[in-house]
């Protein structure tokens, strides 16, 4: 279960406390609760879910905890893993590195109800359901909370004069 | 589809979240207003980026550590309790101890061994008031003790030089001048 499971945890807390061993603390935390309380666990919700959900208010005590104690940056130096590059080479690989910083810096700036909910769509892939079942709301709630926290990203970097490039798909529309 | 419409369904359309009827309707409406086409894909511009971020490597041995602190069993209350008094209470108790082994032996040990022979001012009054033996006594009423000279250290010795003390008759309070070439 750990190893199939590990990864999962250690990115959403990273996502919320962009600190790598804040992260994996909360990581220990969370699997420590859960070997306390798998017992009790529902058979009837997927395990993931609740396990994100233990890691998202870990991750969101901790930084209650942390509060007012300046937000360390982005663990830039250790978050490339091996082998990545960016299309344009070494220098557009900086740029995109300094765009991701700027886009953690404004996702720490939303409310922790719109960053929660960006964090588990965005990164983690999951559908509005599964948001749902993991921060506890209905799928309007998660819908609106989105757009809106979509809406401040897109705005914070436009006012930064960045916006974010276009990838190769482009419009879809015909 | 208004415009208001499309805001409220053009993030459940680009994250596949929308029935097919929807999503018909919103493909057809952004197909015709800019506004919406370019939020939406804004919206696409933003996931896509976020999609970038990569998260720092942990190395296999910083797993091994977490999953070993994880899984470590919590303390019972006995363990507890034990814990703490290896921490706390031997450590005070071992002290305790010495302070009362300190406070016990310390003057045996360490304390001033003269008083023992040394006697009181009682004990030397009535010594002194004691009549002497018949032996001692003879000598006490001599000036000089028996057996011979008074023996003066040389620092109890008159100097020569030194200017004669008169007797108690002559004196005057003053000492006779020294005469240096007698």
């Amino acid at each position: 279960m750990f190893a199939r499971y590990r990864e999962r945890v250690f990115r959403v807390a990273y996502r919320f406390v962009r600190n790598r061993d804040d992260a994996l603390d909360i990581t220990q935390e969370v699997f420590l609760r859960v070997y306390q309380r798998l017992e009790g666990f529902q058979t009837h919700s997927k395990f993931y879910t609740w396990l994100y959900r233990i890691t998202v208010n870990r991750s969101i005590d901790f930084l209650r905890r942390r509060k007012g104690q300046p937000l360390p940056g982005l663990d830039a130096s250790r978050a490339e893993p091996s082998g990545r590059t960016a299309p344009g080479g070494p220098q557009a690989l900086a740029e995109e590195n300094e765009l991701l910083a700027i886009l953690h810096d404004e996702i720490g700036k939303l409310s922790q109800k719109h960053r929660e909910v960006f964090i588990l769509h965005a990164f983690e892939d999951l559908s509005y359901k599964e948001i749902a079942a993991v921060v506890g709301c209905n799928l309007g709630t998660v819908m609106s909370r989105l757009f809106y926290a979509r809406k401040r990203l897109q705005e914070a970097l436009a006012a930064r004069g960045i916006a974010p490039p276009s990838g190769s798909r482009g419009c879809e529309q015909p | 589809m208004t415009c208001k419409d499309c805001v409220r369904n053009v993030g459940p359309y680009v994250d596949g979240e929308l029935a097919l009827r929807e999503r018909n309707e919103v493909e057809a409406h952004i197909g015709q207003c800019r506004d919406c086409r370019e939020l939406a894909e804004e919206f696409r511009n933003l996931d896509r980026l976020a999609a970038r971020a990569a998260v720092p490597a942990v190395s296999e041995d910083e797993w091994s550590s977490v999953l070993a602190a994880a899984t470590r069993r919590p303390a019972t209350a006995k363990q507890v309790l034990l814990s703490a008094a290896k921490d706390w209470w031997v450590p005070l108790l071992s002290l305790a101890a010495l302070v009362v082994l300190a406070v016990q032996l310390g003057p045996a040990l360490f304390g001033p061994r003269t008083e023992e022979i040394t006697p009181s001012a009682a004990q030397t009054a009535q010594h002194e008031s004691a009549p002497l033996p018949e032996k001692f006594a003879e000598e006490s009423a001599n000036e000089e003790p028996a057996g011979g000279e008074i023996l003066r250290l040389p620092e109890e010795r008159e100097d020569p030089r030194a200017p004669r003390r008169r007797d108690a008759g002559e004196s005057d309070g003053s000492l006779e001048p020294i005469d240096d070439e007698r």
